[in-house]
């Protein structure tokens, strides 16, 4: 050894001898101390235990296999304490030189994020219905759109499709090389799905809204479409595709959608890489994000907002992430509103929903609204919008419309009662009836005189629980006709009122208009009335219809 | 268990490693402490393949003690001994291959298969009945003592490091430090370093490319030629990394617990033929059949026909070893046509003659045609795969152009660069120039950094469950 003291020498190799044995055990001495590090990973679950033999005959059996051990071994691979750190790097390494961590997404020229679904279907190959048979499965599926929107006219419902843009059509600079070269290779049609669904949409009149068109031609110039961070389109641009779908529906339907204004702010923070993916990318946020900081953020914001006048039920997919946005930043923009999806990551990245399937939705929950927005994008194009078409379109089939017997409890303290669903079923032919509901009353505005000479019928549903709350005592409903009463009217068994033509008459607008108010005397609280009941719940009467007398027997 | 789980590397090897070096210098409780963790980490993949090791060594150590009796050779006792080990692996090993043939050949000529249970395989079994039958061969030569104390016959069979994947060790080679030894602060260090240069190996070489390798073998139709021929050049770094990385593992451990392991590898990749290959790749198993098959058939002594026969013979039981499959047998089989080819004298002296570069290239050609062998699950599979690699229609190797980042193509040619000994003759180099360096302080607080700042990558790697495989293990 030349030139070094052997002790100093040895000290060193002593040090690293600790060192190295302490590297080995750090992990498994975090282990046994039950100490976890704070990283957390997105969408990586525990989901191994360890199945302790229940006897000795059984330990001796999974000893002898080797089966309890190695269920030890995974449970301490999966409890590893640095794994989730070790993921988070290895990950991080793999995203800074554009190897994604997730087999869905794929990361393109200068780090732009896409979906390969998207990618695919941009270039038109793997697509699941590719070839004549499956063509026409989707004009079966569009014919079953037809029947659903023909089933809800009858009742003034109405379907609307927001068809969703794909963000390669946009940023085909960035697509990788190879996904082109593939897709050059493989690609035999050159009819993609949406091209085809619009087509068959104009042939049986479906209405919808191709929000790629407007994002191309009519989105103002200072909003940022799709951010390289993500695989939709931007927060700020999913709001004009809202505005812009909510004009046109209230211009071809008449039903009043909720009126804003948008305004857009840039903003400091990046949209990180893991806050936009389907399953995410589990990267170190700071490290990655270094990456998009050329990118401007924007942030959007309402203004002026007028609410709506509809139930809305909107079915799609993680698009509608702007819509539960805005639903949740700015509460009571939609008159109600129901989202049915199958998974969206808001902003922060937390999954809203997580449908194992489609048919999990209770339809009777929804099949009140009176819009129905289905979201529908070029990959999802072959199933449209998660099969909740099939489903509607089964569901119509066997349950008539009319005859739906709405469930209804309306819950909470009168003067916070918010329009519980379902709100009633208006065979009115009078399109675009606003609804009004406050703490224990109820009305509409009714524009057609020929109900007059009909007489009204106002239905109503007295829940079980009402019935046996409230004992023998009667319960009078108030009817106002443009604030001029025409009667109390207790409400029998089948909690219908009848008014006639000249009640009616006697109240009537000059120009036809009916402002109808009703009001019950008293919601029950059943442990009012029997202090033995536990129930605090605010029961009530519920409007199920108003409708002209002739369309319906009244008892 | 293989050292590169998490398990292994992070409790079972430091644990013993504690244990071990608490037992101070006290010889017979570090056996003991070496064959109880040695038990465990057989046990670890069923207790009941325990029943085996220990039944072969009490059996082994018993016959090595008759075989040579008082000076005397005993030759049908090493018949018996012999026959003894080929049945243990003959039944554990290729009873399912022999029934699995006689079946289909059954449904062949008599419509109906045949039906019998399947035998699970014990880890290493190979490696440890070879290395077993090494010793009482060797005792029955002479070459050694039989060893009197059965729990030194124990710890030479079951001793972890080298017991499932190898390298094959002899018991002449360790017969002394067995009975005593020490380890040093170099020797801890030495091994430290050793066993970290194995685990980057397995871990941040031969995992790595193999994605590429899994995906071009996993996807033959779907391939293109450069894509195959990527896979194939994976593959062939893929095991060598993978199984020299374990070697150097095992003798990083061993020489960590005072034992001293012959190299296993000699940068085989360099060869500039077949032979030569054969003299650097696994080197314990090619001395093995050397010396214990090769040379008793008679060698190279009885005439070309046999000597031919006799290559023929050691390589079809070479292949055979590695798996009882016909792809095995065929990989075997086809380097030793290649051996046969190469003793001409034509062949031979063109071999020599030849420029290097070109010497070097039909050497890795050959090899890496024989891994297809290896690697496919069936003989069809073989040639569909080196149909794909020869027909050169498709160069691109889009389909796997994900996996093949800046980082990849980095490992790729750092593997390349590692298989052959570039880097140590530039350092020799260097060291020659400054004089001193290569014993200096700084040079050693160095490389312990770089050792550690590896081995923390390694755990980072192994911890995220990450593809893992091991390709030797299951001989």
């Amino acid at each position: 050894m030349t030139g070094e003291k052997p002790i100093i020498y040895s000290a060193i190799k002593i040090l690293f001898i600790i060192a190295f044995v302490i590297m080995l055990m750090i992990g498994f001495f975090l282990y046994v101390t039950g100490y976890q590090p704070v990283t957390t990973l997105n969408g990586v679950y525990s989901t191994i235990s360890l199945n302790m033999p229940k006897d000795t005959q059984e330990l001796i059996q999974k000893a002898g296999t080797g089966e309890l051990f190695s269920e030890f071994e995974a449970v301490y691979n999966q409890d590893y304490p640095l794994r989730p750190f070790s993921i988070k790097m290895n990950n991080t390494i793999d995203f800074l030189q554009g190897k994604s961590s997730n087999t869905g997404i794929c990361i393109g020229k200068n780090h732009e994020l896409y979906e390969y679904n998207y990618l695919w279907d941009y270039g038109m190959t793997d697509r699941a219905w590719n070839g004549i048979a499956n063509r026409e499965s989707l004009r079966v599926i569009t014919e079953k759109l037809s029947y659903i929107q023909e089933e809800f006219k009858k009742h003034g419902k109405h379907v609307y499709v927001l068809i969703t843009p794909n963000k390669a059509d946009f940023t085909a600079e960035h697509i990788p090389d190879y996904i082109q070269s593939v897709s050059k290779s493989k690609n035999e049609d050159t009819s993609r799905n949406i091209d085809v669904l619009k087509i068959l949409f104009d042939e049986y009149g479906i209405s919808y809204f191709d929000s790629t068109e407007y994002i191309r031609n009519s989105l103002p110039a200072e909003v940022i479409p799709f951010y390289r961070s993500g695989i939709h389109y931007s927060w700020p641009a999913g709001y004009h595709v809202a505005k812009e779908l909510f004009s046109r529906i209230e211009e071809e339907t008449g039903m009043k959608m909720p009126h804003f204004d948008l305004k857009v702010q840039e903003q400091e923070d990046v949209v990180f890489p893991n806050r936009d993916l389907f399953d995410l990318l589990n990267t170190f946020p700071e490290i990655g994000s270094g990456i998009y900081n050329d990118q401007p953020q924007q942030q959007v914001y309402i203004e002026n907002p007028e609410a709506s006048a509809v139930s809305t039920v909107f079915q799609g997919g993680s698009f509608l992430g702007p819509f539960i946005d805005m639903n949740n930043r700015y509460p009571g923009i939609f008159r109600k509103i129901d989202i049915i999806q199958n998974t969206v990551f808001m902003p922060q990245g937390e999954a809203m929903v997580n449908l194992n399937t489609i048919r999990d939705v209770d339809l009777d929950k929804v099949i009140n609204d009176e819009l129905f927005i289905f979201e529908v994008n070029e990959t999802s194009a072959a199933s449209m919008s998660f099969g909740f078409i099939d489903y509607l379109s089964d569901y119509l089939g066997t349950t008539d419309l009319v005859k739906l017997k709405p469930y209804a409890l309306i819950f909470g303290e009168p003067a916070t009662i918010q329009p519980a669903q379902p709100y009633g079923i208006y065979d009115l032919n009078a399109e675009g009836i606003p609804w009004r509901f406050t703490a224990q009353s109820f009305g509409c505005k009714l524009e057609n005189p020929d109900i007059f000479s009909k007489g009204l019928v106002i239905s109503t549903i007295i829940t079980d629980d009402l019935k046996t709350v409230s004992n023998n005592e009667a319960i009078v409903m108030e009817v106002k006709i443009n604030g001029i009463k025409t009667g109390e009217y207790p409400l029998d068994q089948t909690g219908t009122v009848y008014i006639s033509p000249e009640e009616l008459s006697a109240a009537a607008d000059p120009d036809g208009i009916c402002m109808i108010d009703c009001s019950v005397n008293k919601g029950f609280i059943p442990n009012e009335l029997h202090p033995e009941n536990p129930d605090k719940r605010m029961l009530a009467v519920i409007l199920y219809s108003i409708t002209a007398a002739e369309e319906r027997v009244i008892k | 268990m293989t050292f590169s789980s998490l398990v292994f590397l992070t409790v079972f090897f430091p644990v013993t490693f504690l244990l071990y070096f608490i037992a101070g210098r006290n010889i017979k409780l570090k056996n003991a402490i070496l064959i109880l963790a040695s038990l465990v980490f057989y046990g670890w993949s069923g207790i009941q393949y325990l029943m085996i090791i220990i039944v072969s060594s009490i059996v082994n150590y018993g016959l090595g003690l008759v075989v040579h009796r008082n000076g005397r050779q005993n030759k049908a006792y090493l018949i018996i001994a012999v026959c003894f080990n080929l049945l243990i692996i003959g039944f554990f090993k290729y009873f399912n291959f022999l029934t699995d043939n006689l079946s289909a050949l059954s449904i062949q000529i008599f419509g109906t298969p045949i039906t019998t249970p399947r035998i699970p395989l014990p880890i290493g079994i190979s490696f440890f009945t070879f290395q077993i039958l090494s010793y009482v061969v060797d005792v029955y030569r002479g070459k050694v003592d039989p060893q009197r104390n059965y729990f030194r016959v124990l710890l030479y069979i079951v001793f972890f490091p080298q017991l499932i994947a190898g390298p094959i060790v002899r018991y002449i080679d360790i017969e002394r430090e067995i009975i005593s030894r020490r380890s040093t602060i170099d020797d801890i260090t030495e091994g430290a370093f050793r066993f970290i240069q194995g685990l980057c190996k397995k871990v941040l070489i031969a995992n790595q490319v193999a994605q590429i390798a899994k995906a071009s073998f996993g996807n033959v139709a779907g391939s293109t030629s450069g894509m195959a021929w990527l896979g194939i050049i994976c593959y062939t770094l893929q095991i060598y990394y993978d199984f020299s990385g374990y070697s150097d593992m095992a003798i990083g451990m061993g020489r960590m617990f005072g034992f001293h392991f012959l190299e296993n590898f000699n940068y085989p990749y360099i060869a500039k033929s077949i032979q030569e290959f054969w003299r650097r790749w696994h080197i314990s198993l090619s001395s093995w059949f050397r010396d214990y098959v090769y040379i008793p058939l008679g060698g190279n002594r009885k005439g070309i026909a046999r000597t031919y026969l006799n290559l023929i013979i050691v390589f079809f039981l070479t292949g055979l070893w590695h798996g009882a499959g016909w792809n095995f047998i065929i990989w075997g089989l086809f380097n030793g046509v290649f051996q046969l080819i190469e003793r001409n004298k034509t062949v031979h002296r063109v071999l020599e003659k030849a420029p290097a570069l070109l010497t070097h290239l039909y050497a890795i050609l050959v090899v890496m045609i024989g891994w297809v062998f290896f690697e496919s699950e069936t003989i069809e599979a073989s040639f569909a795969y080196l149909g794909k690699m020869f027909a050169f229609q498709d160069m691109s190797v889009s389909p796997i152009n994900t996996l093949l980042t800046p980082l990849m193509i980095t490992v790729i040619l750092l593997g390349i660069i590692f298989s052959t000994p570039l880097i140590p003759f530039i350092w020799g180099k260097f060291t020659a120039k400054y004089s001193g360096l290569q014993n200096s302080k700084s040079l050693f607080v160095f490389k312990a950094i770089l050792c550690l700042a590896s081995l923390f990558f390694c755990i980072v790697k192994l911890a995220t469950g990450e593809f893992n495989p091991f390709i030797y293990f299951r001989f």
